[in-house]
């Protein structure tokens, strides 16, 4: 029986997906697992598989279309069938049901199949530690250090399958050497015309949208403060030195976790029925890419060393550059430091990234003319702005937990214990 | 190596380890005049005499009890259960006696018997007659169960449960004793109690069954592999010693197993294979073990209903292609 094909969900923000390309045409065999398009979604290029075998009867959508989570694309069939599904009429779309951020790397979450056949399009998706897959396939995954939340399950209710987490593996680690396209690059190419609107890059348009609802929906306010970071930069030197490469940043980062530790109130989410703290402190680092920015997460900031902290984020950072980045990087934020240090920025003020409390604009280190015990010295100095949702803090919550900041990153053994 | 079917392999082996070892006996009912019901001690009574020959009153209770006094005064019994659903009148001997005398007594005593039981179902022979109580007697520390499923492993099993000092239920299968097979001639040639055998090499899935199950997983393992799976088929051969290493090496290997059993369900051997290996090969497992086994109800006497009660080639065919589908 015929099988419609449709546009996955394929992260919690997608709400639509470009069709970048067709791999099959129409009449030819496709077997289930096969990918047949690639599309793109807001955040990365993604390919789709097919989730049922047969002959791809019909495309109904063309390469370079916008198409609607949950629209139907493709039927796949017998040969000779005539697709008994109903024709959607234009612009229907199905509901799809995406419980939590979801993952996937840059293969494409290949939607459940149900019992008749049909696509529900639903992509199931366990809490962390819960996903389903057999023992075997969850000591691979301990062996070779992998978060089986990352990886896209096809066996029912999202069952990972031994061949799911093989075909993982082998993107993983063809990642480095192959060039997967960076984000928003694979945009349909179109000719700049003076004057004339260019569509948005999937990215742009993301950020474009969630920055405007920060920006209309948090009352911001921005404290600054000045931090002395010699003592530092000496200790990264001294890192350095013994084989512990890091940087500036990944203090900061550290500082901030500690910091947050003692001010929870700024690792917290506004709801209308109250404040949600999160266990967790997952900061998230603001990363310039071609065509826009992109925010990797180092989770469970609390319970990392400098050292880890580091590695994590090195990792992050390089992916984010290489366009392999995964949905499950860039999700899961409760807190986001955007440094520009390495532009020479004296201060600027950030948006505050949605569902978070704060977000802490990093500047560069200037050497400066300070008085210090009624001396003229030279200190490298730091700015740091820390923009703050009013509605669940004030100005004296964001200076204590500067203040905590700066005392971390001033006294920067603390970071070491 | 001589084509003989089983009957006359388990024959062979009597006959070679009485004129072996003189202190090797044999009892029960109708196995001297009658020569056996099943005509498995063909032959003994006219080689070896009224005095290692004997037939006995129906009273199962005693052939077991005498074995254990005179293997207590030094002789070797290997002694008939005519079936072994008449084992269950046997079983205070069995239970009580003959598998806990050794440590009972700190090992001052050896029993050197052989309890020689045919059983299995699938002769119509009804409720009582057509059981399969291999379970009962695993279950019981202190005696050894041989399940040969070959007319080869018949011989050398048996040669080794009559030299083994050890008590030993030997169950063979009623269904079995006609299927013929290569059997070594040679008088050492024995087959080590606790050692299972790799019938067939395969890769994807490993069926793990004993006794007559075996020649069924075989057959199934055939007919997959037309299908282009590749089958591991585990005879056990004895379920107590049980080797466990070599079923679960298998299982580690392929990642997905089958137990195929002709006794019941529950508390069955399946259940103590399957428990074996989730407790040794946990990580390994791609899927839930599968059983595949006798139906939880009293055989009934009816060709078509008993056969749907006793495993099939399909069944086991059927739970294969359960553990490698799509869902694991």
């Amino acid at each position: 029986m015929a099988t419609e094909i449709i546009m996955p969900k394929l992260s919690d923000t997608m709400e639509e997906g470009v069709l970048v390309s067709w791999k099959k045409s129409t009449g030819e065999r496709v077997e289930r697992g096969d990918i047949i398009a690639e599309v793109q979604t807001d955040k990365a290029n993604m390919e789709l598989e097919s989730f049922a075998s047969g002959i791809l009867l019909e495309i109904r959508a063309k390469a370079g279309d916008v198409v609607a989570v949950g629209t139907v694309i493709a039927i796949v069939g017998d040969a000779g069938e005539k697709p008994e599904i109903k024709l959607a009429a234009e612009g229907e779309r199905r509901e799809i049901a995406v419980e939590t951020p979801l993952m996937r790397e840059e293969k494409a979450a290949v939607p459940e199949q149900d019992k008749t056949g049909g696509a529900t399009g639903k992509v199931a998706v366990a809490a962390a530690g819960e996903e389903k897959a057999s023992p075997l396939v969850r000591r691979l995954a301990r062996e070779k250090g992998i978060d089986l939340g990352e990886v896209q399950g096809t066996g029912p209710d999202g069952r990972i399958l031994r061949e799911n987490l093989e075909k993982y593996i082998e993107v993983r680690e063809k990642a480095p050497q192959e060039k997967p396209a960076l984000p928003g690059r694979t945009a349909p190419e179109v000719s700049v015309v003076a004057g004339k609107p260019q569509p948005f890059s999937r990215m742009r348009a993301a950020i474009a949208r969630n920055v405007t609802s920060s920006w209309h929906g948090i009352p911001h306010f921005c404290v600054r403060m000045s931090v002395d970071m010699g003592e530092a930069e000496a200790l990264r030197r001294g890192l350095k030195e013994r084989g512990i490469p890091l940087s500036i940043n990944d203090l900061i980062i550290k500082a901030a976790a500690m910091a947050l530790e003692k001010y929870p109130v700024l690792n917290a989410s506004f709801s209308d029925e109250g404040i949600i703290f999160h266990p967790e402190t997952n900061v998230g680092i603001a990363v310039s890419v071609e065509g826009g920015l992109l925010v990797p997460v180092v989770r469970g900031c609390e319970k990392l060393s400098l050292k880890e902290i580091a590695e994590i984020s090195r990792g992050l950072i390089e992916r984010a550059g290489q366009g392999t980045i995964s949905e499950h990087d860039i999700t899961g934020g409760t807190f986001t430091v955007s440094n520009l240090g390495m532009f020479g920025v004296e201060e600027f003020s950030a948006i505050i990234h949605p569902n978070q409390a704060a977000i802490l604009a990093v500047a560069a280190i200037l050497d400066t003319v300070v008085i210090r015990d009624n001396r003229v010295v030279n200190a490298r100095m730091m700015q740091v702005t820390l923009s703050a949702d009013h509605r669940l803090v004030d100005g004296v919550d964001a200076a204590k937990f500067l203040s905590e900041l700066k005392k971390i990153l001033e006294t920067p053994c603390a970071m070491l214990v | 190596m001589a084509e003989m079917t089983y009957r006359d392999a388990l024959n062979m082996a009597l006959k070679e380890e009485m004129r072996r070892d003189p202190s090797v006996v044999v009892w029960g009912e109708d196995v001297a005049l009658y020569e056996g019901s099943f005509k498995v001690t063909r032959g003994l009574l006219a080689e070896f005499g009224e005095g290692r020959v004997k037939d006995t009153p129906i009273s199962e209770n005693t052939i077991v009890g005498v074995a254990v006094g005179s293997a207590l005064g030094g002789l070797r019994p290997a002694v008939e259960l005519m079936t072994v659903n008449f084992a269950l009148l046997a079983m205070d001997q069995i239970i009580n006696h003959m598998a806990k005398i050794r440590s009972m007594f700190g090992g001052q005593a050896t029993l050197p018997i052989v309890v020689r039981a045919p059983g299995g179902g699938g002769s119509q022979l009804g409720a009582q007659h057509s059981q399969s109580l291999e379970a009962f007697f695993m279950h019981c520390p202190g005696i050894y169960v041989a399940v040969p499923s070959t007319p080869s492993d018949a011989k050398g099993l048996l040669k080794s449960a009559i030299r083994d000092n050890n008590p030993v239920m030997f169950l063979e299968h009623e269904l079995l004793y006609n299927s013929k097979g290569e059997v070594p001639e040679d008088e050492d040639f024995t087959v080590p109690l606790g050692k299972a055998h790799i019938m067939r090499e395969g890769k994807d899935v490993t069926i793990i069954a004993y006794s007559r199950m075996s020649i069924l997983a075989l057959a199934a393992a055939a007919e997959l592999e037309k299908e282009g799976i590749s089958c591991e088929v585990v005879d056990l051969r004895t379920l107590t010693p049980l080797d466990t290493a070599t079923f679960t090496a298998s299982v580690k290997k392929t990642g997905r197993a089958v137990v195929v059993s002709e006794c019941w369900r529950t508390c069955g051997v399946g259940a103590e294979i399957t428990s074996l290996l989730y407790e040794n090969c946990f990580d390994s497992l791609l899927a839930p073990v599968q059983r595949v086994s006798g139906l939880d109800v009293p055989m009934p006497y009816s060709r078509k209903i008993e056969k749907l009660c006793i495993p099939q080639v399909e069944d086991a065919v059927k739970a294969v292609k359960e553990v490698l589908s799509q869902k694991y």
